[in-house]
């Protein structure tokens, strides 16, 4: 029954076809543009505040007992129960950022709690006999050590921020973004959009992943050198 | 510079004492050794004195204001960083030509730019132990220092040493006696 059926199942070639028509239209690039920097804001936003947080937490045992009872909600909820919540409190232009920012958050805030606490405490206490003065004592003591711990937490973020930040789109279908695109293709059963989109989804995002790590490496790099 | 002087140290861990009672005084500008079997405390008594332990009770004189440097039992260098990037991390006016000449005179001549964790077991030491010996200090502790290097470089390091801790007030951990005669101390302190 299913054999034959283009709108079940498209033939490679023809997604690819379909692919050639849009890669010259200008609308193809608006809605990339228009989702990475959106679904890019989420994560870094997400990034710098779980970097902050993180940071406070290890220092403040009690900012990690405020926080905690906050990020189990974010986790244990399901990411289509905020980004209704979010359509009825704001408009869907920037809700791809807000959604990528709440599963970015936990993943990098719980990672790097984890790397600075694993911290060795013998070269903590090197730094402190030494009188390393704070500044240089995280760049050249606490990063290092820490690094490796953030580049598998921006790793796993990565991913999950665009599949969240997509899907968000394509509930909230905010004009010119992928996800309309995605909503698009379902309203009218164009199976030749839907997977030629889906192809573009996940090669911006492999792409946008390993420029990120690419970068990281190169600041891994610098902070080897004195 | 004043002599360090410790009053009845007592310091107990989980209800084991290790250090009881014990009194001592370090006089300033001298090396003082400290011989004992393992586990009767020595390394405990190096941390109090660093300030990373507290004491259950006693008293200790002559330390306000001290800046302290040392060689610990582990290396505890920063592994990404290159010999010279360890030495200047706690002394950011060495400059990298003085790091190198540095590390020539105890025989690293050919890793100033290989991480840290690239090194054996031998250079490694010897790092921790220039890192400690070029930094400003007023009172050095150095906890078994020379352990791991081989006769050769054990001499050549320990003239090193002696060389660059004249005249400062040293306390020196060690299992051999002849170390404690080569680095010139002055007293034996004995734990039981």
């Amino acid at each position: 029954m299913a054999i034959d059926q283009r709108i079940i199942l498209v033939s490679p070639l023809r997604v690819l076809a379909r692919l050639t028509e849009l890669i010259p239209t200008l609308d193809f690039w608006g809605a990339i543009w228009y989702s990475l920097v959106r679904i890019t804001a989420g994560f870094l936003l997400g990034t710098a505040a779980g970097v902050v947080l993180a940071a406070l937490s290890a220092r403040f045992r009690r900012v990690e007992e405020l926080l905690a009872p906050a990020l189990l909600a974010i986790k244990s909820i399901p990411v289509a129960s905020f980004i209704i919540l979010a359509l009825i409190l704001f408009s869907s232009k920037n809700l791809a950022v807000l959604i990528s920012f709440l599963i970015v958050l936990p993943v990098l805030y719980t990672n790097l709690l984890s790397g600075i606490r694993a911290a060795d405490p013998q070269l903590l206490e090197m730094a402190r006999v030494f009188r390393v003065p704070a500044l240089r004592g995280i760049r050249y003591v606490y990063l290092p050590q820490v690094l490796p711990y953030f580049r598998s937490a921006c790793g796993s973020a990565l991913g999950l921020c665009w599949k969240s930040g997509i899907a968000a789109e394509v509930i909230g279908m905010p004009d010119g973004s992928i996800g309309e695109q995605l909503q698009q293709a379902k309203i009218y059963l164009n199976t030749p959009d839907l997977f030629a989109w889906t192809l573009v989804i996940v090669l911006v995002s492999l792409i946008f992943e390993k420029v990120f790590l690419a970068l990281l490496k190169r600041g891994e790099r610098a902070l080897e050198r004195m | 510079m004043q002599d360090i002087v410790i009053r009845g140290l007592c310091k107990a861990f989980d209800g084991k004492q290790v250090l009881r009672d014990f009194s001592a005084a370090l006089p300033a500008g001298q090396v003082t050794g400290l011989m004992a079997p393992s586990g009767a405390g020595k390394t405990t008594l190096l941390r109090i004195l660093m300030g990373l332990e507290t004491p259950d009770r006693g008293i200790i004189t002559g330390l306000d204001g001290l800046r302290l440097s040392a060689v610990f039992q582990e290396d505890r260098l920063c592994e990404n960083l290159n010999p010279v990037s360890n030495l200047r991390l706690v002394t950011p006016a060495l400059s990298w030509e003085a790091a190198e000449a540095a590390l020539a005179t105890v025989g690293l001549t050919d890793c100033p730019r290989q991480p840290a964790r690239e090194l054996s077991g031998g250079m490694r030491r010897r790092v921790a132990i220039l890192r400690a010996l070029l930094t400003e200090y007023d009172l050095l502790f150095l906890d078994e220092p020379f352990k791991g290097l081989d006769r050769k470089t054990k001499e050549i390091v320990m003239a090193d040493t002696r060389r660059r801790c004249a005249g400062r007030t040293v306390l020196f951990v060690t299992h051999d006696p002849t170390e404690l005669e080569a680095m010139g101390a002055v007293q034996r302190l004995e734990l039981s």
